[in-house]
């Protein structure tokens, strides 16, 4: 099995090339692509990726894989080799710091303009704040996200203005909190969205939806939180 | 456990060993080095199993996922005891565990005179 590495180490590489490693896969057994990388980790120490919970929860080893972004502990082999061969690249558009391993700076910059923690100003109560079955519902779909960052770097709207749009994870967590029953701060937020490239750069093109490990829809999302600005603008 | 699956276990860990302290990092590099992270892991996670293993012979007694065919029965009176490894002299031992309340009474807020 012929598996295609990105390489890269800025201490000793003047440019990132790809590195062709043949891979023994063991009979009758799909594989996980991590699987496959440690494989390759063990002849060759020097390859770099994140990875930590092997089993999807810990959103570490986002990476491209044949060309498809996603997390290497949940993508099994079958799903991704085409003709015997597999690629491995970083996630796309973000700076690498070495081998599979992005800077994931600007993407968690977008996260912290998007106050991803509840605002409630009012005294808070004895044992906990409340929330009706229904109102809790309402955040299914949006509390999953584990900002492995595969959907707002198949985002061809965050490879242009990674600076100023936030990207379809950011504005996932967005309306997380927007749609909380619990949150007092609608009016900030909103008017912290309220610009022609945090929110409207997006175009729909649902890349994000494609390609989220958990499910998620932030195109949705977006949706909604383009409804409650529109809505408040009239 | 039995005395002679410990020995055999033992003796695996210490095969082991020998290889661990001729591990070599090739990858010297500053950029995200997973090798280095890795091999400290292996150290360390090395040196927790030794201690697991040599400290659950002495423990001659069984408590919960500690199992012993040669002493099945619980014994609240010799091992109501933390065990205890030190490595530098590959010695065993044990302290008794402190039941004592942890408590602070309250107290007046006052000058701190000293």
């Amino acid at each position: 099995m012929l598996v295609s590495l990105y390489r890269y180490n800025p201490e000793t590489d003047s440019a990132p090339y790809m590195q062709d490693v043949e891979v023994d896969i063991p009979e009758g057994k799909d594989l996980m692509v991590l699987d496959v990388l440690n494989l390759i980790k063990e002849r060759d120490s020097s390859m770099a990726y994140r990875r930590s919970c092997r089993e999807g929860v810990c959103g570490s080893d986002g990476m491209n894989m044949n060309g498809t972004n996603g997390l290497a502990c949940i993508t099994p082999m079958s799903q991704v080799v085409k003709k015997n061969k597999l690629v491995l690249r970083p996630l796309p558009g973000l700076p690498v710091i070495r081998d599979l391993v992005v800077d994931m700076s600007l993407f968690y910059k977008q996260y912290e303009k998007v106050m991803p923690y509840l605002v409630n100003d009012t005294p808070a109560p004895a044992i906990e704040r409340l929330q009706t079955p229904e109102d809790r519902e309402k955040l299914d779909g949006l509390y999953e996200c584990i900002l492995c960052a595969c959907c707002s770097t198949a985002c061809p709207s965050f490879w242009w203005n990674p600076d100023k749009f936030i990207g379809p994870s950011g504005l996932l967590q967005a309306y997380r909190f927007l749609a909380d029953s619990r949150d007092t701060a609608q009016a900030e937020r909103l008017s912290n969205l309220d610009d022609p490239f945090s929110v409207f750069r997006c175009r729909g093109i649902m890349n994000c939806v494609s390609v989220c490990p958990k499910g998620l829809n932030p195109t949705k999302a977006i949706g909604h939180i383009r409804n409650l600005l529109l809505q408040r603008a009239t | 456990m039995t005395v002679r699956a410990w020995k055999k276990g033992l003796q695996k860990l210490e095969a082991i060993g020998e290889r661990v302290r001729n591990t070599k990092l090739t990858d010297t590099s500053n950029a995200f080095n997973t090798a280095r992270i890795e091999a400290l892991e292996l150290d360390n996670l090395f040196e927790v199993a030794l201690a697991t293993a040599i400290s659950a012979f002495e423990r001659k007694e069984s408590r919960g996922a500690h199992a012993r065919n040669d002493f099945t029965e619980r014994d609240d009176e010799n091992w109501l005891k933390h065990s205890m490894y030190f490595p530098l002299d590959k010695r065993v031992g044990k302290r008794d565990v402190n039941f004592a309340p942890k408590t602070v009474e309250t107290f007046q807020p006052k000058v701190r005179t000293y």
